[in-house]
C-alpha cells in the first residue's frame, strides 16, 4: 500500500478546515496545514528528531472520527477505576470530550473547566485571549512538523481558568483515553490551562488505552489485583486477551449496549494503533503555582507525541513530573520560557521502557530573566530491547544574571540489548550564572549489589530493590498521596518487589536487633 | 575594578606577535578550484597517478556536497573560488639541507621560535615545517632515520615510500568523511608523514609547524602518522599566521593510526591569527582530526590548546577498535572579542574493554562564543567500556557565551558512562582569597584560570606546556573586572 503520509494529513486538514468553526481559527488551521506541508516529517536527520524513528508512525494512515467514541458501561468503569480516585475529571475519548463520564460538578466557585470545541462552537467571538493563544501557537510551531499537525487537526480540548489568588485543593485530572479499533485513530487535542495571579492547582494529564476487548495493559497499570497479568499468571500464552484468562469483562460492543446511533467503535475485527497527539498550554501568572503531572499509560502499540508548554512569570512555581510508561513510540517535549524574576520550576522525569518500544524525552528551559532557579532530574530503566533519549536543552540569555540551574539524566540498563541517548545541553550567554548537568548511564552499583547479596538478599531480589529504589526517589517526590501510592505500587509490581515484603521484614527486624 | 578594566582594554589591545609578513617570492595556482587546478597541484608535487585519481575522486564528491552549517558557529558563506589551492615558496627544486632554504624563511621561524637550526638540537625536537601549502623543512631526519623512524613531509612520502602512504592514506577519514574533509582530499597540497617501527620508542618529540603567510590563501595540510605495533611517539603541531583582515581558510586532515600496544601522543597548540577586537579577520580553522586505535591496548591521547583562528570547529577523535584500546582528550579552548570555537571529541567505543577520558576546558571573554560539543558512543560489542567525561566552561564578562552540547549513545549494560559539566565565572571567594594575600587582580585571574586548565596543561610535553600558558596569558590576562 503506497502512502504518502503529507498527503494524508493534507486532506485529513482539509475536511477539518472546512468544518463550523471561527473564520480565524480557520485561517490559524490553514497556515498549520501549509505549514506542515512545507516541512515535511522530520527525519534522523533532523537535530532534533535524531535518534526517533519517525516512519512506524508516518507509515499509517490515521483518521479522525467524527463522532465521540462510545464506551460499554463496563469498558466505562474500567477506564474510571484507572483513573486518580478523588480528582475532578475531564475525559476525551479518541480526541473528544465524553461528558458523560466526565466529573465536572462540583467546581470551586469561580473555576472554569471547559470544552474548547464547545467555546468555539457556540460563542461567536471567543475572548481575545483564546484568539490570541492560537496565535503564539502557531508561532511557536517553527519547525516541529508534529506541533503544526497538531493544531491544523486537533479536534478538542480542555480549557481551564483558575481565578486569582484561589487554591484548587482537589486535583483536576484530564484524561486521554485513545482506542485500538479495526481504524487506526488519530486524537488531536491542544488544551489551554491558566492560573492567575496567586493561584495554585494540581493538574494530572493521564494518556491511557483501550484495547478492542477492554482489557488494558498490566505493564502501564499499577493495581496488583489485575487479573490478568503475565507476571502473575505467567501460563496464559495470551494474557491480555480476556477469552484464555476467561475473568475480563466483555468486550465492549455498541451493538450491545445499543446506546450510540452510530457511534465510531467499529471493535470487532484486528486491533490498529491509536496516535494521540496533546499539546497543553500552562499560563502560570505572578506567584501562581502549579504541580503538574503526566502519567502516560498508552497502549504498548500506539504512538504518543504530546508537549507540556510551560509560561511563567515572576515568582510562579511550576513542578512538573512525566511519567513514560507506554506507546510503541513516545514522545514527551517539555518548555518552560521562565518569563520573570524569582520563578522556581522543576521538570522531571521517569521513564521505563521494555519490550521494541521507544521513549523519546525533549525538555527545553529558557531562563530570560534574572535571578530563577530550576532543576530537573530525568531517570530512565530501560529493559529488552527498549531504547530512550534523553535530550535536555537550557538556554540562559544575556542578562539572565544569578542563574541555578542543576539538570541531570540518570539511565539505567538493564538489558544488553536496550540502548540510551542522552544529550544534555547548556547554551549560556550571562557570565554570574551556576549551570551544571551530568548523565550517567550504566548497570546497577555492583558495591550496593554486593551490599544486599552479602546480607541474604536473593540477587533477583537485590536488583529488583536497587532498581525500584532508583525510580522510587522520584515517585517521592509526588505530592498527591493517592498518586503517590499509586506509582509505587506500580513499581514494586513491575519490579516484583512483592515476594520481598517478607525480607523486607525481615531487614527491619534485623536492624532493630 | 576600574583598575583592572583599563588592564583589560590594554591586554585587549596587545598585538598578536605573530602576526607579522614574510615577503618572499611564492609559487602559486590561480584563484579557484576545478579538476584542471587539482591536476596542475599534482603536476607540481610529481605525484603519481593513482594519487591524483583520488584527488578528482574526492573533488567529484566534494562537488556534491553542502556546506555544513550546523556548528554553533556564525561566518559568511565563504567563496571557494576565490581562494588560492596552492602557494608554495619559490625555490630550487630540491632542497639538501638548511643552508639552500630562503634565509627570508628561515629569518621568519627564527622570529617564530622555531628550532630549525642545528644549535637547537638541544632541545631535541624534530620539527616538519609547513610554510603557505608546502613542507620547507624537516630537521633531525638522519638521526631518526637510524632507528626506522620516517619523518617527512607528505610530498616525499609518496616519493619515497608510496606503498606505505598507498596504504593508510584516507583510511581513518575517508575522503567522502565531511566538506571540509573532501575539499582537504582534494587539495591537499603537503603535510607531514610520519611512520614508527615495531617496538620502536621515538627518542625525541616530533614537531611539525604550520605556518600561512601568503594572502587569499588556504592551507590544506594533510598530516598521517602510523605507529606499528608497540611503538611510542609523541608529537607536536604548532600554527600562527600573519595578521590579515580577510579571513583566510584552513582545512587540514590528521590521520592516526595504532596498531597493537602502540601509543601515540598528539599535541597541538593552535594559535593562528584570531583576528582583531572587532572580529576583523583571523583562521577559519576546519580541521578533521581522528585516530583509530586499530591494535589491542593500543592508546590515542589528543591534547590540544586552542587560543586562536577567528573560528575554530574541530573534533579529535579516537576510534578505539582494538580491545583495551584507550582514548583521551584534553583540551583547552579560550575564545576572546569575536572568536567562536566548536570543538570536541568523538570516542567510538567498538572493542571490549575500551576506555576513554574526555577533559575539556573552556573559557570565553569579551564576545567570545565557546562551545564543547562530543560523542561518546559505546557500541553493543563494546562490552566494559569506560567513559568519564567533564566539561568546565569558564565565562569572563557578560556578553560571552558558553556552551555544551554532548551526545552520549550507549548500546550495552556492561559499560558505564559519566558526563558531567559545570559553567560558572571565576569564585568571587578565590578572588578575594588570592586579593587579600597581596596578589594583584590580575595575577589573582591568572593563578585561577591556570589552575582551571591544569589538567590539561600537564598532559602537554614540557616546552608546550610552557608555551601554553604564555598563550593563555597573552589571550586572556586582564579580561577580568
Amino acid at each position: 500500500m503506497s502512502h504518502d503520509p503529507i498527503q494524508h494529513y493534507q486532506d485529513l486538514c482539509q475536511s477539518r478546515s472546512q468544518q463550523k468553526q471561527p473564520a480565524w481559527l480557520r485561517a490559524i488551521r490553514l497556515s498549520a496545514a501549509a505549514r506542515l506541508a512545507e516541512l515535511g516529517f522530520p527525519t534522523r536527520k533532523h537535530e532534533e528528531w535524531k535518534y526517533t524513528p519517525v516512519r512506524p508512525l508516518t507509515a499509517v494512515a490515521f483518521a479522525q472520527s467524527p463522532l465521540p467514541l462510545s464506551l460499554s458501561r463496563v469498558a466505562a468503569e474500567d477506564l474510571l477505576s484507572r483513573t486518580t480516585q478523588g480528582a475532578l475529571r475531564v475525559v476525551i475519548g479518541d480526541g473528544q470530550i465524553l461528558p458523560a463520564i466526565s466529573s465536572l460538578e462540583a467546581l470551586p466557585a469561580g473555576v472554569s473547566i471547559r470544552s474548547l470545541r464547545e467555546i468555539l462552537d457556540t460563542e461567536n467571538e471567543p475572548d481575545d485571549l483564546l484568539r490570541q493563544r492560537f496565535a503564539l501557537a502557531l508561532d511557536r510551531v517553527g519547525d516541529n512538523a508534529f506541533d503544526a499537525l497538531n493544531l491544523a487537526l486537533f479536534s478538542d480540548g480542555v480549557v481551564i481558568d483558575i481565578p486569582k489568588n484561589t487554591s484548587v485543593t482537589q486535583p483536576i485530572e484530564i484524561v486521554y483515553v485513545g482506542s485500538c479499533s479495526s481504524t487506526p485513530q488519530i486524537g488531536a487535542i491542544r488544551s489551554f490551562v491558566s492560573l492567575a495571579r496567586g493561584s495554585q492547582a494540581s493538574i494530572i494529564e493521564r494518556f491511557v488505552g483501550l484495547s478492542p476487548d477492554g482489557a488494558h495493559n498490566p505493564h502501564t497499570t499499577g493495581s496488583a489485583s489485575t487479573p490478568h497479568n503475565p507476571h502473575t499468571t505467567g501460563s496464559a500464552s495470551t494474557p491480555h486477551n480476556p477469552h484464555t484468562t476467561g475473568s475480563a469483562p466483555t468486550p465492549h460492543n455498541p451493538h450491545t449496549t445499543g446506546s450510540a446511533p452510530t457511534p465510531h467503535n467499529p471493535h470487532t475485527t484486528g486491533s490498529a494503533p491509536y496516535f494521540t497527539t496533546a499539546s497543553t498550554a500552562f499560563f502560570v501568572e505572578e506567584n501562581a503555582a502549579l504541580d503538574h503531572y503526566k502519567i502516560q499509560q498508552d497502549d504498548p502499540s500506539a504512538f504518543h507525541i504530546a508537549w507540556t508548554w510551560l509560561h511563567q512569570k515572576s515568582h510562579s512555581r511550576v513542578s512538573t513530573f512525566a511519567v513514560s510508561l507506554g506507546g510503541k513510540i513516545a514522545r514527551n517535549e517539555t518548555e518552560a520560557a521562565l518569563d520573570g524574576q524569582g520563578i522556581e520550576t522543576t521538570l522531571n522525569g521517569l521513564y521505563l521502557v521494555e519490550g521494541d518500544r521507544f521513549v523519546d524525552n525533549r525538555t527545553f528551559l529558557d531562563h530570560a530573566k534574572p535571578h530563577c532557579h530550576s532543576v530537573e532530574v530525568y531517570k530512565g530503566i530501560l529493559s529488552e530491547r527498549g531504547k530512550g533519549t534523553f535530550n535536555g536543552k537550557i538556554l540562559v540569555r544575556q542578562d539572565a544574571q544569578k542563574t541555578d540551574a542543576k539538570q541531570s539524566n540518570q539511565a539505567l540498563l538493564l538489558s544488553d540489548d536496550a540502548t540510551i541517548y542522552s544529550k544534555p545541553q547548556l547554551e549560556i550567554f550571562a557570565d554570574d550564572v551556576k549551570c551544571t548537568h551530568g548523565a550517567t548511564t550504566g548497570y546497577l552499583d555492583e558495591k550496593s549489589m554486593f551490599y544486599a547479596r552479602s546480607r541474604g538478599v536473593p540477587e533477583d531480589a537485590a536488583r529488583g530493590l536497587l532498581t525500584y529504589a532508583f525510580a522510587n526517589a522520584l515517585i517521592e517526590g509526588v505530592r498527591l498521596p493517592a498518586l503517590q501510592q499509586e506509582l509505587s505500587a506500580l513499581l514494586a509490581q513491575r519490579f516484583q518487589l512483592s515476594a520481598m515484603d517478607d525480607l523486607m521484614g525481615l531487614l527491619d527486624e534485623q536492624e532493630l536487633g | 575594578m576600574t583598575s583592572s578594566t583599563e588592564t583589560i582594554h590594554e591586554l585587549a589591545n596587545q598585538k598578536y606577535k605573530y602576526g607579522f609578513v614574510t615577503d618572499i617570492e611564492t609559487d602559486s595556482v590561480p584563484a579557484g578550484l576545478s579538476e584542471d587546478i587539482i591536476r596542475l597541484i599534482s603536476a607540481k608535487k610529481q605525484e603519481p597517478e593513482w594519487l591524483l585519481e583520488w584527488r578528482l575522486k574526492a573533488y567529484r564528491h566534494w562537488r556534491t556536497m553542502a556546506e555544513p552549517r550546523w556548528p554553533k558557529v556564525d561566518y559568511p558563506t565563504i567563496d571557494f573560488d576565490r581562494i588560492v589551492y596552492y602557494s608554495a615558496p619559490k625555490q630550487r627544486p630540491k632542497l639538501d639541507s638548511l643552508d639552500e632554504v630562503d634565509p627570508e624563511l628561515l629569518k621568519t621561524f627564527e622570529k617564530l621560535g622555531i628550532p630549525l637550526e642545528e644549535q637547537k638540537r638541544l632541545t631535541g625536537v624534530a620539527v616538519d615545517v609547513v610554510f603557505d601549502s608546502v613542507s620547507v623543512a624537516t630537521s633531525f631526519k638522519d638521526k631518526l632515520g637510524e632507528l626506522g623512524v620516517i619523518f617527512c613531509s607528505m610530498s616525499e612520502a609518496v616519493r619515497e615510500h608510496p606503498d606505505l602512504v598507498r596504504k593508510y592514506l584516507g583510511t581513518v577519514v575517508p575522503y567522502t568523511d565531511n566538506f571540509y574533509a573532501a575539499l582537504n582530499s582534494a587539495v591537499f597540497s603537503d603535510g607531514s608523514f610520519c611512520y614508527i617501527p615495531k617496538g620502536v620508542r621515538c627518542p625525541m618529540e616530533l614537531s611539525t609547524y604550520f605556518r600561512i603567510n601568503a594572502a587569499g590563501t588556504g592551507q590544506f595540510e594533510r598530516t598521517l602518522l602510523v605507529a606499528e605495533d608497540s611503538s611510542y611517539v609523541s608529537y607536536l603541531e604548532g600554527c600562527t599566521a600573519p595578521q590579515r583582515d580577510e579571513n583566510q581558510l584552513h582545512a587540514a586532515v590528521v590521520e592516526l593510526i595504532a596498531l597493537d600496544n602502540a601509543q601515540i601522543k598528539y599535541s597541538t597548540v593552535q594559535n593562528w591569527y584570531p583576528g582583531d577586537e572587532q572580529g576583523k579577520g583571523g583562521i577559519y580553522n576546519f580541521v578533521t582530526k581522528r585516530g583509530i586505535c586499530a591494535g589491542v591496548n593500543s592508546k590515542i591521547s589528543w591534547t590540544q590548546v586552542e587560543t586562536g583562528s577567528a573560528i575554530t570547529w574541530k573534533y579529535p577523535s579516537c576510534i578505539l577498535k582494538g580491545d583495551g584500546s584507550v582514548g583521551e582528550f584534553y583540551s583547552v579552548a579560550l575564545t576572546n572579542h569575536f572568536q567562536q570555537a566548536d570543538t570536541g571529541t568523538k570516542m567510538i567505543h567498538l572493542g571490549k574493554n575500551t576506555s576513554s577520558t574526555i577533559v575539556s576546558k573552556g573559557i570565553s571573554a569579551g564576545k567570545g562564543q565557546n562551545t564543547y560539543r562530543g560523542l561518546v558512543r559505546i557500541a553493543k560489542s563494546a562490552t566494559h567500556a569506560r567513559n568519564y567525561t567533564q566539561c568546565d566552561s569558564m565565562l569572563i564578562g557578560d556578553r560571552c557565551g558558553a556552551h555544551t552540547f554532548p551526545y552520549i549513545e550507549v548500546n550495552n549494560n556492561s559499560s558505564q558512562v559519566e558526563h558531567e559539566a559545570t559553567t560558572s565565572k571565576i569564585g568571587e571567594e578565590q578572588l578575594f582569597y588570592c586579593r587579600q594575600r597581596g596578589l594583584s587582580e590580575e595575577d589573582a585571574v591568572s593563578l585561577i584560570v591556570n589552575g582551571f586548565c591544569k589538567e590539561v596543561f600537564r598532559e602537554l610535553p614540557m616546552e608546550f606546556a610552557v608555551e601554553a600558558q604564555k598563550l593563555l596569558g597573552i589571550s586572556l590576562e586582564g579580561t577580568v573586572g
